[in-house]
């Protein structure tokens, strides 16, 4: 093999390897999670109380008939952004009320979580 | 979108590799193992459309869709093209011996940043979010029910949106999703950049040894940076799985044209039924392809044509159990509100979809100077006077046209607009893609004319 012709296919190699170093010196990629699609509540934006997440619909909606028969009006079955389904109820004007809202919940056996509606 | 769901696209496009390698060895087999490595493109698309397809009988005939039945669908195929292959009493060759083919300037920097371009492309695929509207609509939503109930559920599929459009992508997704262990859509574009890699591979497998590179790779880099090609190419639709399959069956009819290898036009037929199978345009788009063949064979008809028009309806009759399964369940094919004697009605639409059609075609904004450099290249090889292959890609172009005029005017309901609503941006990406498989061949044969 000539070095001419070694050198052409080298050069490829050289430029196919140059962009993943380049990119990977910032560090290994990263896998967002499902963790990042629950935005955790603070004060002065929309908020939901949050029911549990499910793969699956019929989880879904077990817990939503749960939520509902316990009293809570407006609860509803959505999809979370990362694939899942949330039950929620929206609608929470500040934190106050949502830990209220959180105590009734546990009163009554059903375990929520205050987050920012995004 | 994890390691895990990559790592189950790539064993999942491995297969069809390997799948592709026996079809090819069934079709033609190889001299040495370099020149399997250059055909290793068109090995991937021949293994991932034969495989599609006969994934698409089995959903028909509910065959429980699973990893198994991918698996087991590529080994039916594969056994099936190594019988054949060992019929025809091909032969593997002996041990492979290193050698580098000489590379010219043009071809090595060429090389290099159609390489750049895939990684990007595949960087930028990887946490790609499913935004495109027909992808969540019904695409990905229909490879999610084939996903979930490993069938074509008959009352999912009855009330979806566009229940008659050929199912090969919904199928080719699911699959992926099998793979990757969940449904998981963002990792599901890397599916589309292995096509798009296979594509390139595949055409630059082809034409490497037969074109000069200076004819080969512009076309190519030209395309993939337009604004469409660059930005649109992984959407999790099919779109341009249709484009990539129709252009790979364009450039082995075209090759036809000067080998008259039988093998190719058993490979177009494989690529075709794929497409005719991923969207009702691939019927059309697909007997184009054929007739555009038919034209630029006047001459020697008597036995041309029979080839071609067996091509054609071979692929056409691998579609037969899908328009069948919509028969038994009841449900329309979605055929075009206007299609036959229609267009009559509304003769009032022809003219502005053909204008529709060519400022969508001569669109800067969307495909660059594609279609400009297409129509100069074919123009410069009449000049020249070459006849067979300008005659073949100026045919292609003429029907392709037609065709795309004809989608427009037969749904007199869409809005004659290049927005959304209407899919015409989508659709003129099969000339375009048309164009780096042809207009090489047509360029050399001009150069060599003169």
């Amino acid at each position: 093999m000539s070095r001419r012709a070694a050198a052409a296919p080298l050069l490829v190699l050289v430029a196919a390897l140059a962009y993943p170093v380049a990119v990977l010196s910032g560090g290994l990629p990263r896998f967002p999670t499902r963790a990042e699609c629950i935005h955790p509540a603070k004060e002065g934006v929309p908020l939901e109380a949050v029911f549990g997440r499910f793969d699956l619909r019929a989880g879904a909606e077990a817990r939503f008939q749960r939520v509902l028969a316990a009293g809570f009006k407006g609860t509803k079955i959505e999809p979370d952004g990362c694939g899942r389904l949330k039950v929620d109820v929206a609608g929470i004007p500040n934190l106050a009320v949502g830990h209220d809202l959180l105590k009734e919940a546990a009163k009554v056996g059903l375990t929520a979580t205050l987050e920012s509606v995004p | 979108m994890s390691w895990r769901a990559i790592l189950g696209v790539v064993a999942l496009n491995a297969w069809f590799l390997v799948v592709g390698v026996g079809v090819l060895f069934a079709l033609r087999g190889w001299r040495s193992w370099g020149e399997l490595a250059r055909l290793c493109g068109l090995a991937y698309m021949l293994g991932i459309a034969a495989t599609a397809v006969v994934l698409v009988w089995a959903l028909v005939l509910t065959v429980p869709f699973s990893v198994a039945t991918v698996i087991g669908a590529g080994a039916l195929v594969a056994l099936v093209a190594a019988l054949a292959g060992g019929r025809t009493g091909r032969r593997l060759p002996s041990r492979p011996r290193p050698r580098v083919p000489g590379w010219s300037l043009v071809a090595t920097v060429s090389a290099a940043l159609v390489v750049v371009y895939c990684e990007a492309q595949f960087r930028a695929g990887r946490l790609a979010s499913l935004t495109e509207f027909d992808g969540w609509f019904f695409w990905v939503a229909k490879a999610r029910a084939i996903f979930s109930f490993g069938d074509l559920d008959p009352q999912f599929f009855r009330e979806l949106p566009h229940h008659g459009y050929p199912p090969l992508v919904p199928t080719l997704e699911a699959a992926a999703m099998r793979f990757m262990g969940s449904a998981d859509v963002v990792t599901l574009h890397l599916q589309f950049w292995f096509l798009l890699v296979g594509f390139v591979a595949a055409l630059v497998g082809l034409l490497a040894p037969r074109v000069r590179p200076l004819f080969l790779w512009p076309p190519l880099l030209l395309v993939l940076v337009t604004p469409r090609v660059s930005g649109y190419a992984l959407q999790a639709q099919a779109d341009f799985l249709l484009e990539e399959l129709l252009a790979v069956a364009a450039l082995l009819i075209g090759l036809w044209l000067v080998d008259r290898s039988d093998w190719q036009l058993v490979a177009a037929g494989i690529v075709l039924a794929a497409a005719m199978l991923s969207k009702r345009e691939g019927a059309l788009f697909g007997a184009c392809v054929v007739l555009a063949g038919l034209g630029a064979t006047w001459r020697q008809r008597r036995t041309a044509w029979p080839r071609l028009v067996g091509v054609g309806v071979a692929a056409a009759a691998a579609t037969l159990p899908w328009w069948i399964l919509l028969h038994v369940r009841g449900l329309g094919a979605e055929t075009p509100e206007a299609g036959g004697i229609g267009l009559f009605s509304h003769l009032d639409l022809a003219w502005p979809s053909l204008k529709l059609t060519f400022s969508t075609l001569f669109d800067y904004h969307q495909w660059l100077l594609v279609v400009p450099v297409a129509a100069l290249a074919i123009a410069g090889a009449f000049v020249a006077g070459a006849r067979r292959l300008p005659s073949y890609a100026l045919l292609l172009f003429v029907f392709g046209a037609a065709a795309l005029t004809y989608t427009t005017w037969a749904f007199p309901s869409i809005p004659i607009t290049k927005a959304p609503v209407n899919p015409i941006i989508r659709l003129t990406g099969w000339l375009v893609l048309v164009t780096p498989a042809v207009i090489p061949l047509v360029l050399n044969e001009g150069w060599d004319a003169e």
